[in-house]
């Protein structure tokens, strides 16, 4: 026998309770029409970490903090977001760097993934320093559960922003919170 | 009295007693806790991290569909100076048991003690760790992957650690990892039921790796691991080399002129006699070769990787797969398990910028396994993604492939996106990927097509809100099995919104309502299979 119906799917859909599309719709107007959560403040100290880039060459968070702030960026060869965001760390970097301002990006990439890191990296003209990450080791030291998630952190090594995800238009708050940082002349030459 | 028959009494006192420390801990901390740090002179400083996830409704196909779920993550780590100290509770809370089965659980999953310092880690509890690049040994998690357990129903983050403890330590041209414990033997088994089954970790590893740089451009390293199971795998020995060679610090032109060119080469064999046996790749012999080759130059790279497995199943802590891993949500489900009992292959990749800077990318994956005959796996894909500073972003792909492992005999997939700047932070998303499929089974073709587009809107700083929706007429797909007696021909749609939103720099909520498609998914690596879901989910994750 066959039933065209579906009537089983129906009947379970139609008992659905209906308040939850409130509560979506709610929340959808309040992402729209609330200010951004954006906060510059002491957000804990910056674990220290040591990593490789694919070259082989070693890198540390505080030879970065040595030349000034850091963007520190955690992200994947997988990941659609990461791919956006890139670029964008990359023309922060490119505008601040005289500045003193280091963007670092730690590939969490699994062993399967590492060598498309360079052909990423290169695809993108990425000039500031990737690091991977293999084992997550850095990751874990920063509680990283999604890619890709990005902290700001001062000369004096503490984050004063994160972000988690990224969205179009990020890059322009991260981009503002660069610039309160630079201002606020935490920066030793 | 069965002890996973409700929650636990002992378990709910070690909750209480864990959030009692947290809060002994917080008030005795830093008033400034957030990410630990690292200085000697660092205060003690508490990091708490929370996951959870409220869902009503459940695999439509699977009674009763009502259920209401509770899964609770909650993440505690002290540090002070150069050492740190964690735990891990996890609890899930159906509104009922599964067929009887209790699936109750509340329970301490993860505890750690780690200290650092120069060139020296320490760690002890539940630890992570790849050697080499996995063939021996590869310990690790999907963090903010809540999975599905199908049978019972049940939640738990899929974490492949390795109970006992690891040293490493780096100094100068050398590195070495050193390893034992207990690891995860059954990672589909989720917590909470191990006395009901069995338990999900079994028998011991013991081992490491040790690696050292004879010049910039020369490397090689050397793994062991002694695994003692409790079936039929019984004691095993395994052993690896691997060789990195990288020819721009050995030859000038290349670094002068800015390309890059590596070789990767990693061997592992079963009771293997180095001297002896050589890297021999016989058919009968149990082993593993993975080789990796870079070339860059300019603005473009390329990868090339192979693979040969045979009779190298280790039963615990698999070794990576070595299919591409596409972001596209179609080619996604399309992935590839690693069989390592006899699987060969290759991955080509290139990547580069095109003028105007648009980036192109091109994948050929290949893999052959041989379950009753060959099983062949292919996937050919091409990617085109417009400049990202442009106030209109866009990308388009085409992919083809078969899968005879999943008796598709031919598929072709076509998809894009679209990002368009509204201003004032706000971003509209438009994706639309569209599949063909053909299907061999018993010499009988089926045809069908998969559909999945979405359309949202995003402001940055605040959050994202669209809607999901995904189309096919799968046959597979069609019938549902609650109704034995009943088979369904129309085409099956997925209907859904989504919506999350940044509450402050330490909280996001993210709903989802309707229906969502099952299927395999693949994280960071690793694939797994997703049930159907209908109804609404709540997902809160916080930092402390």
């Amino acid at each position: 026998m066959i039933n065209t119906d579906s009537r089983n799917r129906a009947g379970r859909r139609d008992s659905r309770p209906a308040f939850w599309p409130l509560m979506v719709a709610a929340l959808v107007v309040a992402a729209l029409f609330m200010p951004p959560a954006v906060a510059a403040e002491d957000l804990g100290g910056a674990p220290g970490f040591t990593l490789e880039t694919p070259g082989g060459e070693k890198m540390s968070l505080g030879d970065a903090l040595a030349k000034g702030p850091v963007i520190l960026d955690f992200w994947a060869t997988w990941c659609g977001p990461c791919r956006k965001a890139l670029p964008h760390l990359q023309a922060l970097y490119e505008a601040y760097k005289d500045d003193g301002l280091t963007v670092i990006a730690v590939s969490t990439d699994e062993p399967r993934n590492r060598p498309k890191i360079n052909s990423t990296v290169r695809s993108l003209g990425l000039t500031f320093p990737v690091l991977v990450d293999g084992d997550k080791v850095v990751a874990r030291l920063y509680r990283i559960d999604s890619v890709p998630t990005t902290f700001l952190i001062s000369q004096a090594g503490r984050v004063t922003a994160y972000h988690r995800g990224f969205r179009e238009g990020d890059e322009k708050l991260l981009a503002r919170e660069v610039r309160e940082l630079l201002a606020d002349g935490q920066v030793t030459p | 009295m069965n002890r996973h028959s409700r929650a636990r009494p002992g378990s709910t006192q070690r909750l209480v007693a864990v959030a009692a420390c947290a809060i002994a801990l917080a008030a005795s901390a830093d008033a400034t806790a957030g990410w630990p740090g690292a200085g000697p002179d660092e205060t003690g400083q508490v990091l708490a991290t929370n996951l959870l996830l409220y869902q009503v409704g459940r695999d439509p196909d699977v009674d009763p569909d009502t259920l209401t779920e509770t899964f609770n993550q909650f993440n505690l780590e002290y540090s002070h100076g150069t050492w740190r100290v964690g735990l891990r509770a996890e609890s899930f809370r159906p509104s009922r048991d599964d067929g009887g089965i209790p699936i109750t659980y509340d329970e301490i999953t993860q505890k750690y003690v780690d200290w650092r310092g120069d060139g020296l880690h320490l760690r002890v509890g539940n630890v992570y760790a790849t050697l080499g690049r996995g063939l021996l040994f590869r310990a690790f998690e999907l963090s903010g992957v809540i999975q599905d357990a199908v049978f019972p129903g049940s939640k738990y983050v899929d974490s492949r650690d390795l109970a006992g403890f690891i040293v490493n330590v780096d100094r100068g041209p050398a590195r070495a990892t050193l390893l034992a414990g207990e690891p995860v033997r059954f990672p589909e088994l989720p917590h909470g039921l191990e006395d009901f089954f069995m338990p999900r970790r079994q028998g011991s590893v013991s081992g490491g790796h040790a690696a050292v740089r004879l010049h910039r451009g020369l490397e090689i390293g050397a793994g062991y691991l002694r695994t003692q199971m409790t079936n039929f795998l019984g004691l095993e020995e395994l052993g690896s080399t691997d060789l990195t060679v990288r020819l721009h610090p050995l030859i000038p032109v290349l670094r002068e002129n800015g390309a890059e060119a590596s070789f990767y080469l990693e061997y592992g064999g079963r009771s293997w006699r180095p001297f002896a046996d050589g890297l021999d790749t016989d058919e009968a012999t149990p082993h593993a070769l993975y080789t990796a080759t870079e070339l860059s130059y300019g603005r473009w790279g390329l990868s090339f990787e192979t693979k040969e497995y045979r009779d190298f199943a280790l039963g615990v802590n698999d070794p990576p797969n070595l299919v591409p891993e596409m972001r596209q949500h179609l080619l996604n489900r399309m992935s590839h398990f690693l069989l390592q009992d006899n699987e060969r292959g290759h991955q080509l990749s290139v990547m580069g910028a095109l003028p105007g800077d648009w980036t192109a990318q091109l994948e050929l994956a290949h893999a052959m396994n041989q379950i009753n005959g060959p099983r062949d796996y292919r996937l050919n894909f091409i990617g085109l993604e417009s400049p990202v500073h442009a106030a209109t972003r866009g990308e388009i792909f085409a992919a083809t492939g078969h899968d005879e492992v999943e008796s598709i005999a031919d598929h072709w997939t076509v998809g894009g996106s679209l990002d368009r700047d509204l201003g004032g932070l706000l971003a509209l998303l438009v994706s639309f990927e569209y599949q063909k499929v053909k299907r061999e089974i018993f010499d009988t073709d089926v045809r069908f097509e998969n559909i999945f587009c979405s359309v949202g809107v995003s402001r940055a700083g605040l959050g994202t809100a669209g809607v999901l929706a995904e189309f096919s007429n799968d046959p597979d797909e069609k019938d549902d099995g609650l109704t034995f007696d009943v088979v369904e021909t129309e085409p099956r749609h997925w209907l859904g919104a989504y919506a999350s939103l940044l509450i402050d720099t330490g909280h996001e909520v993210s709903i989802f309502a309707g229906r969502r498609r099952g299927g395999t998914a693949c994280t960071s690596g690793t694939c797994y299979l997703v049930p159907d879901f209908n109804g609404v989910e709540m997902r809160v994750s916080s930092r402390f």
